[in-house]
């Protein structure tokens, strides 16, 4: 008899989910990651390849940080340090490219116990006083992510971020510049979230194209809603900025309606968000252009 | 003290050497670094410089060091397994005459294999227009020290661990000095009070293979050479710890039955 009911229960299991197979939603591997990577599938030489070239970005990733630190290793403050009364060594106040909360990986003088064994590998390392420190000029880093986006085409933040640093050059030149190299991160990885958001965003900030913004927005949006289960913690900020800057863009084009409608949608997949609600009441006064460089998630 | 028998035995290491084609290696590997550099001259150098540096320094240091262990690891064991120590220990030499002779002859071959992968890299570097500043010699000289003290560790280590082992334990201590320094720091934060001390005693005794290391500075821009206060010192420790290692090798090697 148990037999019986448990072959039933097998059976009319197997019945439901090949009904619902069509929408049963892929849980391992992000939609943006997936493209371009179908090789490692059969192929254990592409498998390795891939990965191969994924380190090396990840790694030239890291390096562009030290090289705007000068060689300055940096590391983050960790909460016993915090608890023990350690200040991070953050940039100066006028610094617009991070905000850190990190410390030198090579002790300062006030945190070393060694004596002169650490003041000699404060002199034999890359390392200085970073409280109110400075950045070399990120312009330097812009070949590092070439090379990074080069070896790994499908690596997000090598597109937005080397777009960021042509970005800062406002002029209609720099702002060209970075729009090529993210319509090229686009060519190669058309469901990124992140991408088309940082177009969008360069359309209001450098071009106060709103209208020319809303598609693509529209566009990020459908696509991340698709997959909010699944999407990477990237695309997720991205994600976040969209519905703010899409909302923002239906507020300033006057179409209130699908302003509420973007911010309701977006509340629902970011509950947490502290903006969307004031746009769904219509509360947000303002100007988008403006706003869209405070609003921003994660921060450049 | 025996220079004459030292410099014979140093000799006979090179030699050796020379004969299993060890060196042969590092003039590949040198040819591998110019081929990679001519590969990274397709992005243009303009604004790689510094990473092009960086990696170079990065892997002069990793290459050398592995030369040196494997070198270093291998000398005392291959004797006795070859049973080539017995004519050796014939002549009118000690064992701590052989230890030492055998640790200079390493410490050359080391030195031989930098010296060559830094010429291979300068080569390479200066045909793309990259220039190195003067800290560069004295990142040369205090690698040199940094590397006879790998190879002092490696010939104590093989005197107690069979050759692979001692070189895989000088592998995870030379390569992770910098991470086992840095995480004991971390830890000491957050420690208990009893247990402060011990972390203390910890971080005097370690050997921080990491100092020998200026390649941060190189391959940045605008580092100032170290004084030469910071040189003198590490010669010190070099000395200090060299002396330390070669010292329980002896205590090992003295005593045992060959």
């Amino acid at each position: 008899m148990k037999a019986h009911l448990l072959l039933i229960s097998v059976l009319g299991g197997a019945g439901a989910f090949s009904l619902n197979a069509g929408n049963v939603t892929p849980i391992v591997n992000p939609p943006v990651r997936v493209s371009g990577l179908d090789a490692h599938d059969g192929s254990a030489a592409a498998s390795l390849l891939g990965q191969f070239r994924t380190n090396i970005s990840a790694w030239l990733w890291v390096h562009t940080d030290l090289y705007l630190h000068n060689g300055v290793h940096m590391r983050p403050i960790t909460d016993a340090e915090r608890k023990a009364g350690i200040q991070i060594e953050g940039p100066r106040a006028d610094s617009v490219i991070y905000k850190e909360v990190s410390i030198t990986l090579v002790p300062s003088p006030e945190r070393d116990y060694r004596g002169i064994v650490g003041d000699v590998d404060r002199a034999v390392n890359a390392w200085k006083p970073m409280k109110n420190h400075t950045h070399n000029d990120p312009m330097q880093t812009l070949p590092l992510f070439r090379l990074m986006t080069w070896l790994d085409p499908q690596f997000i933040d090598g597109w937005t971020t080397g777009a960021s640093v042509l970005a800062r050059d406002r002029s209609p030149a720099g702002t060209a510049k970075a729009m090529k190299l993210l319509n090229e991160g686009l060519a190669q990885n058309p469901d990124s979230v992140d991408i088309l958001t940082e177009i969008a965003y360069l359309d209001i900030t450098r071009k106060n194209d709103l209208n020319g913004a809303i598609p693509l927005l529209e566009h990020a949006r459908e696509l991340g809603f698709s997959h909010l289960g699944t999407i990477a913690d990237n695309e997720r900020d991205a994600l976040e900025n969209t519905y703010h800057w899409l909302a923002l863009c239906y507020r300033d084009t006057n179409r209130p309606l699908d302003e509420r409608r973007v911010a309701a949608q977006g509340i629902g997949a970011f509950p947490d968000d502290k903006v969307l609600p004031h746009l769904l009441a219509g509360t947000a006064p303002g100007d988008s252009a403006k706003e869209a460089d405070s609003m921003r998630v994660g921060g450049e | 003290m025996k220079l004459y028998a030292w410099g014979a035995l140093a000799q006979g290491v090179v030699l050796e050497s020379v004969r299993r084609k060890d060196l042969w290696v590092v003039a590949i590997l040198g040819f591998l670094i110019m081929m990679a550099a001519g590969t990274l001259g397709f992005f243009g150098m303009q604004g790689l410089q510094i990473f092009v540096k960086d990696l170079s320094v990065s892997v002069l240091g990793m290459f050398s060091t592995i030369v040196a262990i494997l070198t270093a690891a291998r000398m005392l064991p291959d004797e006795i397994k070859q049973r080539t120590l017995y004519p050796l220990l014939a002549r009118p030499i000690s064992r701590f005459d052989l230890i030492i002779g055998k640790t200079i002859g390493s410490v050359l071959v080391s030195w031989i294999a930098f010296l060559v992968l830094a010429a291979l890299t300068g080569i390479a570097l200066l045909t793309f227009h990259v220039k190195f500043e003067p800290i560069m010699l004295q990142y040369l000289l205090c690698k040199m020290m940094g590397l006879a003290l790998t190879c002092s560790l490696a010939v104590a280590l093989s005197a107690y661990m069979t050759p692979a082992a001692g070189a895989t334990m000088s592998f995870i201590l030379v390569f992770g000095s910098s991470m086992i320094t840095r995480a004991t720091m971390m830890a000491y934060i957050g420690a208990a009070p009893e247990l402060k001390p011990v972390i203390r005693i910890f971080t005097a005794i370690f050997p921080e293979f990491t100092l020998f290391d200026l390649g941060g500075r190189v391959a940045n821009l605008n580092w100032a050479p170290v004084p030469v206060w910071v040189v003198l010192f590490l010669f010190g420790y070099m000395f200090f710890y060299s002396s330390s290692f070669l010292g329980l090798a002896w205590l090992k090697f003295r005593r045992q039955a060959v």
